[in-house]
Parts: structure tokens; sequence; C-alpha cells
């Protein structure tokens, strides 16, 4: 038979029990369709989550001060003690010690400048103060930055006003949730003043509303950026003093030139870091931190999560795919009859099996084409629901990966699945098929 | 010329019915030649439909030999059995087995398109047909929209549409009464009559045999009588 002919009358065949056709294809629909909107929103959250996390610092190295992991088995030599209390000295001799509080200072900063692949190394000092605006007062959280390097390599831009840069003392720079913060009033405007623990600051700049998950987490909050040497001279409540010793940093970040060799650099900056610190592997009083790591393994945990929702929508495509098998199965017993009619009038076993296998071919293609539009559709529906949340610009996006994968895995398994009846049919007897009722 | 179209030689038929062998056809031999109008009569269980079977290549013996035009249908592949089938053989069977989601058209026109025959030529074939059955105005019109005798009008256009040597009948007025019976025997008649066609008629019924110029008689599988009729029944029309 001529393949137009074929192809007609199994399209009649498919128009023949339309409730049945449409029921076999809304299978393969919801198939196709889940499998696109849950492969390709997990691309979507890795690529945000990376996004964010490299916004976090991502590729920046955090060194912090921290005990040792297991300080009680170490003894402090009272000579190892005087030898640190150079770089911050607390503690006072005697026969038994307290374990140090581990401090970071100045003398890291040029240990770490010596290393080649460091490009920037900025300090931070933490701190929290009470910051008084208009009369009204509000809780804030400061850090204190190099303001030579901070604005090079922080992810974050300034949205009105200007960065930090050398020589501020007392400019500060404010997230944009503060600037807005209702507990305020009114909004803080750039080059107006606000006080902090009684101090006068001048406003320079305000912080552009960070985007991705991590505005929608609500960014920052209350937080404001000054050169860290003000910090020191901030005193925390009306008590006094804040506890910070001057040139003594809560952490040190690091940023390396691009190219250089990441994983070395890190082993070698702990290494310098514990011989001018005179620690070794056990006694190591400090952290160092690479974001690095967390957002590969956050990468992993999200690809592998993306790969369960797949496999479970998965699940649904073959159920779609045993849908097409079980409606081919259906159909070629009801036509039993019909096939038998046909091959009595001269049709061929290659004809017969043609047109069951054509019937099978246009519900998953049709399945599969209503799949990748309401794919699709769900997707952008699905993305733009995120993007309003976490107040992003809404992006079309699709898995081409996924959308390939379950398009063809459709189209297959639904021939394949139409296959196996299409033989039978083409393989019934001529008078068994017609003895059928 | 051998005007043989179709033979049996020593042909049996054994079906397996569980444990028991059923023999439908015990070394049957019969020949049919061009333009006979044949009727194989018997009561039901006699083999008729069996033999019927096996005179439209529909199914091969278990024993013995059929040569349908001088080839051996138990060595045909099954492809090639169909092909021969679609040309030589038109059927007609009592429950009209036409196609039910097909209109009268493409019912008729089914043989001659699995035949690859051309669209212009095959659509003039099947509507010239559908007008001599007379159904000019039913062409678009599915089987359940017709009644009985316009169904086996129809079936009998679909058996004529590829211009077959032989139109096997197998009860063809066993679903219809008595009155458009007669129409449709009148059909197979003239066929028979003026278009020189072989007819093999299948049926019980010894007043349709009538009809028929040669009797194939079975009883138990076996044939018990061949001969010609000497009372041919011939229709006005």
């Amino acid at each position: 038979m001529k393949p137009a002919k074929i192809l007609r009358i199994a399209f009649n065949m498919v128009k023949a029990n339309k409730l049945r056709s449409w029921l076999t294809i809304v299978g393969v629909i919801i198939g196709i369709a889940s499998v696109m909107a849950i492969v390709t929103t997990g691309e979507y959250f890795q690529e945000q989550v990376t996004k964010t996390m490299e916004d976090l610092g991502g590729d920046t190295i955090t060194i912090v001060a921290s005990y040792p992991f297991n300080f009680e088995d170490v003894e402090y030599s009272q000579e190892s003690i005087s030898e640190n209390e150079s770089g911050g000295g607390y503690g006072s001799p005697g026969t038994y010690e307290e374990p140090k509080n581990p401090e970071l200072t100045r003398k890291d900063v040029f240990t770490l400048r010596r290393i080649p692949g460091v490009q920037y190394i900025n300090v931070n000092v933490e701190t929290f103060a009470d910051l008084e605006f208009g009369g009204k007062k509000t809780s804030v959280y400061i850090r204190g930055v190099d303001p030579g390097v901070w604005p090079d390599i922080t992810k974050k831009k300034v949205g009105e006003g200007r960065m930090l840069q050398p020589g501020d003392r007392t400019s500060v720079v404010i997230a944009n949730e503060l600037a807005n913060d209702e507990a305020l009033g009114r909004q803080i405007r750039v080059n107006q003043m606000i006080l902090l623990n009684g101090k006068s600051y001048r406003v320079i700049g305000i912080l552009a509303k960070d985007g991705g998950l991590l505005g929608a987490l609500g960014g920052f909050g209350n937080s404001i950026f000054m050169p860290y040497e003000e910090i020191y001279s901030l005193s925390t409540t009306e008590e006094g003093d804040n506890g910070k010793k001057r040139n003594v940093y809560d952490s040190i970040e690091v940023k390396l030139y691009k190219n250089a060799d990441y994983e070395g650099t890190l082993k070698e900056m702990e290494e310098v870091l514990r011989l001018s610190r005179r620690v070794d592997e056990k006694t190591q009083d400090f952290y160092v931190y690479s974001g690095k790591e967390n957002m590969e393994s956050v990468g992993k945990v999200i690809s592998g999560l993306t790969a369960f929702l797949a496999f479970i929508a998965g699940i649904s495509l073959l159920v779609g795919s045993t849908g097409i098998a079980n409606t081919m199965f259906t159909s070629v017993l009801e036509k039993t009859k019909e096939i038998g009619i046909m091959k009595a009038i001269g049709a061929q076993n290659k004809d017969i099996m043609l047109i069951f296998l054509c019937n099978a071919a246009m519900i998953s293609l049709v399945g599969g084409i209503i799949g990748i539009l309401l794919g699709t559709a769900v997707v952008q529906a699905i993305l733009f629901l995120i993007s309003m949340k976490m107040q992003t610009p809404f992006e079309f996006a699709l898995s081409i990966k996924g959308t390939i994968i379950a398009t063809l895995v459709s189209i297959i398994v639904g021939l394949i699945a139409g296959l196996v009846p299409a033989k039978n049919a083409s393989e019934l007897k001529p008078v068994d098929a017609l003895r059928y009722e | 010329m051998d005007k043989t179209l179709i033979a049996f030689r020593d042909v049996w038929k054994t079906y397996q019915m569980g444990e028991i062998q059923v023999n439908a056809l015990k070394e049957v031999n019969a020949e049919f030649r061009k333009g006979e109008f044949t009727a194989i009569i018997g009561p039901s269980g006699s083999g008729k439909s069996t033999m019927m079977n096996l005179v439209g290549c529909l199914d091969v013996p278990s024993e013995g030999e059929i040569f349908l035009k001088s080839k051996n249908i138990a060595s045909l592949e099954e492809s090639d059995l169909a092909a021969l089938r679609g040309k030589t053989i038109g059927f007609i069977f009592q429950q009209y087995n036409l196609i039910p989601g097909m209109t009268a058209l493409e019912n008729v026109l089914l043989p001659l398109e699995i035949q690859e025959i051309d669209d212009d030529i095959a659509e003039k074939r099947a509507k010239e047909l559908l007008t001599l059955v007379g159904l000019s105005d039913k062409m678009k019109n599915r089987p359940s929209q017709l009644s009985g005798g316009q169904q086996q009008r129809v079936s009998i256009a679909r058996a004529l549409a590829s211009n077959p040597d032989i139109i096997l009948a197998d009860e063809p007025t066993g679903a219809l009464d008595s009155v458009t019976g007669k129409e449709v025997m009148t059909m197979l008649y003239r066929l028979w009559k003026e278009n020189g066609k072989t007819v093999i008629m299948v049926t019980h019924d010894m007043h349709l045999a009538q009809y028929a110029q040669r009797h194939i008689e079975l009883k138990d599988g076996e044939v018990v009588r061949d001969e010609p009729n000497q009372d041919q029944f011939c229709p006005e029309y």
C-alpha cells in the first residue's frame, strides 16, 4: 500500500475512537511536560544558587581565626604564648594556661601578601550598633572593610551614590533594605547623616537590591559597610568598649588572580600561615574557608535532586508510554476482524503492521508536540512565579536537554509499545481474524 | 487451454479441538473451472466453511495440495498469498464484513488502494461499481447508515473492484430478508451470466443453490455429490 493510504487509514483509526486516543495522548503529554518542567526548573535553580553563592563571595577565600579542633590535647608552652603576644597579646603568664583566643592580625596580612597568586586582600571587622536616624532607632550590623580593596572584590553593586574609596573615614555605604527600613519611618538618602552609637557618619552610597535567591531571602538586611579603622573607635554599647582591638581582624578575605592555581594557592596559604603563626596541622588556630567547595557541593545536591525528580517524572513518561501500548493492544483486539477483512482483500502483513505503527506514532507525536508546548508553558509559568517571588526579571528558559530526552523517550517508547501489538496484528491468520467477533 | 482455476488434490484439513482431532475435510478432490457458477452445499458442520476458506486462500490445507491458477498455495509465503488473493478472488461474506469506519466508497476503494492502483483510476472504478450495484447516491454513507441489502451490495462492489477471476460468496443472503436476498442473488447471477465471472457460492439453502449451474455437496467433510444442476434457476431482470 502507498504510504499516504496507510497514513489515512491510521489517522481514521485514531479519529474513530477519539476519547481513547485523547486519553492516551494526555498520558504522553503529562509525561513529557513534567519531565521538561522538572529538568528545566532544576537547571534554573542550580544556576540561580550558583549565582547567589558567587554573590556571597563564591571564589573569594576567607580566613578566620579559630580554636584548634582538638585544642584540649595541645599543650601551650610558655614560649609559644610569649611569641603570640606580639600579635595580639592576652592571657597572663602562669603555670596553667587557658587556650588563648586566636586572632588575625596585620602580620597575617603581610604573610599572605607574599603569596604570588594573591591579588586582593581585604580585612573585615564586624560589630553591631544602634543606628539613629530622624529620631528613630534600629539595630544594625556593621562590617568594617578595607575601603581600598573591598569595592574591588565585593559582588555588591552600588545603586545610588558611590562605593567606599581609600581615604574615606566617616563615610558609610548602607544596604538597600536599611535605606528603606520601615522602622526608621523615612527613607535614608545619599549624603544624609546617620548616628551610629551616637557618632555621626555620612551615607555616601546605597547598595543596589540583591537579585536572585539572596534578594528573595531579604538580602543582607540592616547592614552597613564602613572603613574598618572606624569600627575600633565605635563603641557598641553605652558601657563603652566594643571589645574590638586595633589591628585585629575578624576575618581576612583573599581574592586570587583569575589564572592562579586555586587549589595550590589555597594549600600554600595554609602552609605559610602555619609557619608564621608557629602552629602545625594539629594546633592550627585558623581556618581557611573556600566558598568554591561549598558552591560545588551545593551544585551537586541540586543536580542530584533534579535527577531524582526527573526520575519521578520519567516514571510518568513511562506510564504515558504504557498507555500507548495499552491503547494499541486494545485497538488491535478491537480491529481483529477488520484486520481479517483487509487481509482477505489482499492486504499484506507489512501493510497491517505499518497501519498500526503509524497509529502509535501519530498518538505519540501529537502527545509529544502538545507535551512540548504545554511543558514550555508550564516551565515559563513556574519560572515567572519564581522570579516574582525573588523579584528578579523574568527570563525565558528551557532545558534543551530535558526537552530532547522527554520527546525522544516518548516517541521511541511509544513506537516500541506500538510495535509489539502491530506485529501481533500483522501475523494474525486471516481465517482466524475473520472469525473473531 | 486448461480452464481449471482452482484444483483440490487429496485435500485434508484437520483441526485440533482440545485433545480431539477433527477432520473438517477428508481427501477432497475438486476442480473449479473458469466461468462456472458452482454452489458448495451441505448441512452445517459438513466442512463448507473450511472448503470456502481454502478456496479463498484464507487458510492452507493440512495435507494435499491446492492449486490456484496452477500455483500451489501451500508453498506460497503469506505476503504472496495475500497478493494473489487480492488480485484473483473477490469475497462476499454473510455478514458483509465492511469496515465500519469507512464510507461505502472508501470500502470499495480499499482493495484498489492495497494494490496501489492510481487514485484517479481507482476512484473512477469504485464509483462505476457502486453505480452498477445501484448505490450511486449512497457513496458517502458509512455501513451503519446503510440497510443490510445495501451493505451487501457495497460488499459485492468491493468484491468486483480489483476485477478478480473468482467471486467467492459465503451465504451471501444469510442475513437478508427474502426480497433483498433475491436481489442480491440476481446480481450474482448477472455477474456470472453477463460478465463471465467464475462464481463459487457456499450455502446450506437449496433454494439459493438453484441459481448455480453445478453443485458440490459435502457431508462430514467428504464430497458426496459433484454434478451439474439440471434445474438451474434463471431469475428475470
